[in-house]
């Protein structure tokens, strides 16, 4: 499931898999700026059928602890 | 001119006036229509019958009190789980006409609650499924007092020209996934809200306009499905005054 | 019912004449001189849309011409729906470079033009039951101010006031008066503009790409029906979200 989420950043984010370590965090990198960052929401969400609340959209502030927030939905 | 086949659309306060208008405007123009409705009530569930003998797309309703956050994600979570919503018109809102000096602080709560935070509850929500299918279109009704309004109005006209200045901002940010979000602003139109205004000032309005008439929700309902459809694809971030000129 | 169009040879103008006739309008196509290229596109589309499609040559820079033209127009003794007002020039300079010439030149054929060409529509047409319907093509440099704009931009945004006024006065006499302010789109108007400049004017809408002269005829199709009879003095961007 971890490499599924990472799986998704990489494609929303279009850039390579290795990019995306655990502790890659928002806006470190140019292409993950708040936009992206709803359409990787938007992602996440479709792949796994859940509604991501937006309080915890707002504290997804690393890949790692993305996954932590996502795994509370399934 | 118009054509919104295999297209939905959800209208909010869509029981009469100007948001019955418009959902019957589109389901008359092949869209398939989500009303919503504060709740079920004879007038709705007569509105819905009156409405599927006349129309054989897809029609159905959801209820939630705009005033109520946790109830308006719980009903939109439902209906955009299967549902695509293309289009989609924030058009419920309530009046209010009191001098600013006696309005109440559960007045001014009330007002930015129904007409600015429950569309921008909205809109985030059902953003999620526009920006994943990189198309869409929102239309937020605002008014014409949030540019004139008169003695009465400052804080109706501040909660519509917060809708404006959101719609302005928001389309920024959501135009390159293909999203347009508009705002239209009637003036005076025929529906129950000018019951809070004094038959004075309607006409002192409308005898100052450019065309001396009142609007109809049909007008509106036109402009709204001018904006949702391909005949304005260049057109993002603006508000249409749909007045008689006022 | 006929729509009276000007500009008719190029660009927004053409393709507004053709987006008409695609809709079930007749139109009155305006070209400053006769030209076979265009009698035979009209004739073409004519035929594919089974639309009438009258060309009529006349200069906005020049009242006689106008008159002509209205005489002209009064002797088809059609309906007339509509009038919109799209021809326009643009001489672009810098503020300092910008002789009184030009100034004068480009407002005239912008401004006073389609002002006296409008004068003379609505004296055609006063006496019709029709709802009549008179749309202007501005720009979005008349409302932002650009570098280099200064003629266009003030002959534009006079253009504004006076739609804004003609609605004031003839709100109740049937007749509706309103504006499109287009922003970047893909016509010859921007052969001169240097390609790094009109890259970044793309760049800046919200909608990040060029707009198409269809995409500002279909605005003009809903300015002139009646779906937008309560809608009057307004000025419309249709610019991608530049402003």
């Amino acid at each position: 499931m971890k490499e599924k989420i990472r799986e998704i950043f990489s494609e929303v984010l279009e850039v390579e898999v290795a990019v995306i370590v655990d502790n890659l965090e928002y806006s470190a990198i140019p292409q993950w700026d708040s936009v992206a960052h709803m359409a990787i929401v938007a992602a996440i969400e479709d792949e796994f059928d859940i509604m991501i609340e937006t309080n915890d959209i707002i504290d997804m502030s690393s890949f790692e602890i993305s996954v932590d927030i996502i795994k509370k939905y399934l | 001119m118009f054509n919104f086949a295999n297209k939905t659309v959800l209208v909010t306060g869509a029981n009469r006036g100007i948001g019955a208008q418009i959902a019957k405007s589109f389901l008359e123009h092949e869209a398939n229509v989500v009303m919503h409705f504060r709740s079920e009530s004879d007038e709705s569930k007569k509105l819905i019958s009156e409405l599927r003998k006349d129309y054989s797309n897809q029609l159905s309703s959801i209820c939630f009190d705009l005033s109520n956050g946790e109830q308006i994600k719980n009903e939109l979570k439902i209906l955009l789980k299967d549902n695509p919503v293309d289009i989609l018109v924030n058009n419920a809102g309530v009046t209010h006409n009191m001098i600013l000096q006696m309005t109440s602080e559960d007045d001014l709560y009330m007002q930015y609650e129904i007409n600015t935070f429950a569309p921008f509850r909205i809109m985030q929500l059902v953003l999620r499924k526009m920006v994943r299918a990189k198309q869409g279109s929102i239309i937020n009704i605002s008014s014409s007092a949030a540019f004139d309004g008169n003695q009465g109005k400052s804080i109706y006209g501040g909660t519509k020209a917060a809708l404006i200045a959101m719609s302005k901002s928001l389309s920024r940010e959501v135009g390159p996934y293909g999203i347009r979000v508009n705002c239209i602003a009637p003036g005076i139109t025929e529906t129950d809200m000018l019951s809070s205004m004094t038959e004075d000032v309607i006409n002192e309005s409308i005898n100052q306009s450019d065309l001396k008439r009142s609007g109809r929700p049909i007008d509106i309902a036109n402009a709204v499905m001018f904006l949702a459809s391909e005949k304005s694809s260049y057109i993002t971030g603006q508000t249409i005054r749909v007045d008689g000129g006022m | 019912m006929y729509i009276v169009v000007t500009g008719a040879l190029s660009g927004i103008g053409k393709e507004t004449v053709t987006h008409l006739a695609e809709n079930n309008w007749n139109v009155i196509a305006c070209v400053e001189r006769d030209c076979s290229d265009f009698k035979k596109f009209s004739n073409n589309l004519s035929k594919k849309t089974s639309q009438k499609i009258e060309v009529i040559n006349f200069d906005l820079g020049d009242e006689e011409s106008i008159i002509n033209a209205a005489k002209k127009i009064k002797s088809l003794k059609v309906d007339l729906k509509g009038l919109v007002n799209i021809a326009g020039i643009t001489k672009d300079s810098s503020v300092l470079m910008t002789s009184s010439q030009d100034l004068k030149h480009v407002n005239d054929i912008n401004f006073f033009g389609p002002v006296v060409f409008t004068q003379y529509f609505i004296k055609l047409t006063q006496r019709s039951d029709i709802a009549k319907s008179v749309v202007f093509i501005s720009s979005i440099s008349a409302l932002d101010g650009i570098e280099g704009m200064l003629s266009y931009g003030t002959s534009k945004n006079a253009i504004v006031n006076a739609a804004r006024v003609f609605s004031r006065e003839l709100g109740d006499k049937n007749y509706r008066f309103n504006v499109i302010a287009p922003g970047v789109i893909d016509t010859k108007m921007n052969e001169k503009v240097p390609s790094d400049i009109l890259e970044k004017r793309i760049a800046s809408t919200s909608l990040r790409r060029i707009g198409s002269p269809k995409e500002v005829s279909k605005v003009i199709e809903f300015l002139i029906s009646d779906y937008s009879s309560f809608i009057t003095g307004q000025t419309i961007r249709v610019d991608g979200g530049i402003g």
